[in-house]
């Protein structure tokens, strides 16, 4: 009787406790899944994907060797104040939200301009991602597109224009953006 | 007379402690290696799977060590710090007489639980404490030879009737 009073004496220490462990392996796990922008690639989707970790774990194998990291996070993601979303490496965005998202992204590098079908001013943008005609879009395993009657519209898949991996960006380290916009259109 | 506090005691009390204290922090240490290991395997696909094996390894490492240090080491450095004490003391001169317990034992604060005794001399009552950790072998209303550290009983001899 007199340890089971002594324990419950202890309960403010102990739920402390837990509060701590909560908070260090928080962000010591939020430290360890992200690395420089130069090391990841970024997708941001403008549609549900509730399979957003094992899409980037796809997209990480096939680009296995060349970066170090894949992130794909739903827009969603950045109700939680995530400045990132500016920062992405590719967008997948819906047509009617092209022109609100219209300085987040880069005119499309030279070697996606042939399968370019969404331009703005003459500048080639977006590649279709989902086409609401068809019916059909890419990664439809992990992407939730907006299918209703009323809500379908086209998807576009775009290259951020902060991105580190556009090999037509001044400051590029890389071209693996356009290998990786290459897996996505080619992703079931 | 059978003495009470030993040196052999304060050994016992002393090892008890270190080895408490050294329970807890092994406890510690071991559940958040276990812990920098488990994130050392984070990947991107293994990072949702291996977050709570990890806060649930480092809480219960913690609540075990918490539980140890507040329950046996605190105790226990309380003990030694207690029969240290008293073998620094020098024991008063015997008395005899009876001994009346004054009400359960209690808690000392930051020290040991210790029961009220009162004992009948022939000089007069004196009001003597015990360690709890002894009150099973003293008998009470039985005539004792009885000698004091602090007012604490460290020897105790049971007289017989015709002695």
């Amino acid at each position: 009787m007199r340890t089971v009073k002594r324990i419950f004496s202890l309960v403010p220490l102990l739920l402390l406790w837990l509060m701590l462990c909560v908070l260090v392996w928080g962000f010591v796990f939020t430290r360890i899944t992200d690395t420089a922008p130069e090391n990841k690639i970024v997708l941001w989707v403008n549609a549900s994907v509730p399979r957003a970790t094992e899409m980037a774990v796809q997209l990480e194998e096939k680009l296995a060797g060349r970066i170090k990291m894949v992130q794909v996070r739903p827009f969603g993601y950045a109700l939680m104040g995530a400045d990132s979303i500016k920062n992405a490496d590719l967008y997948i965005v819906r047509a009617a939200d092209v022109d609100t998202y219209r300085d987040w992204f880069a005119p499309l590098p030279a070697a996606l301009r042939e399968e370019c079908t969404l331009s703005r001013e003459g500048v080639a943008l977006g590649i279709t991602a989902y086409s609401a005609a068809d019916r059909f879009g890419i990664a439809e395993e992990y992407i939730e597109y907006e299918t209703s009657e009323e809500n379908a519209q086209d998807y576009y898949l775009l290259v951020g224009a902060s991105s580190l991996h556009n090999p037509d960006a001044e400051n590029a380290v890389d071209g693996l953006a356009v290998d990786a916009a290459r897996l996505l259109l080619n992703m079931p | 007379m059978q003495p009470l506090y030993t040196p052999a005691l304060e050994r016992r009390c002393r090892r008890a402690a270190q080895g408490s204290l050294l329970l807890a922090c092994a406890l510690l240490f071991c559940g958040w290696a276990a812990c920098a290991y488990l994130c050392t395997r984070v990947r991107t696909g293994t990072a949702a799977i291996l977050f709570p094996p990890v806060l649930i390894l480092s809480t219960a490492s913690g609540w075990a060590a918490i539980l140890v240090f507040f329950l046996a080491y605190r105790p226990a450095r309380a003990e030694y710090r207690h029969v240290t004490g008293i073998l620094q003391e020098e024991p008063s001169a015997p008395r005899e007489g009876t001994l009346t317990w004054m009400g359960g034992a209690f808690q000392v604060p930051g020290s040991i639980r210790v029961r009220k005794a009162r004992l009948d001399a022939e000089d007069g009552p004196a009001t003597l404490l015990l360690d709890e950790r002894f009150f099973r072998g003293i008998p009470e209303g039985t005539p004792l030879r009885i000698r004091t550290r602090r007012q604490f009983i460290a020897d105790y001899e049971v007289l017989h009737e015709d002695g």
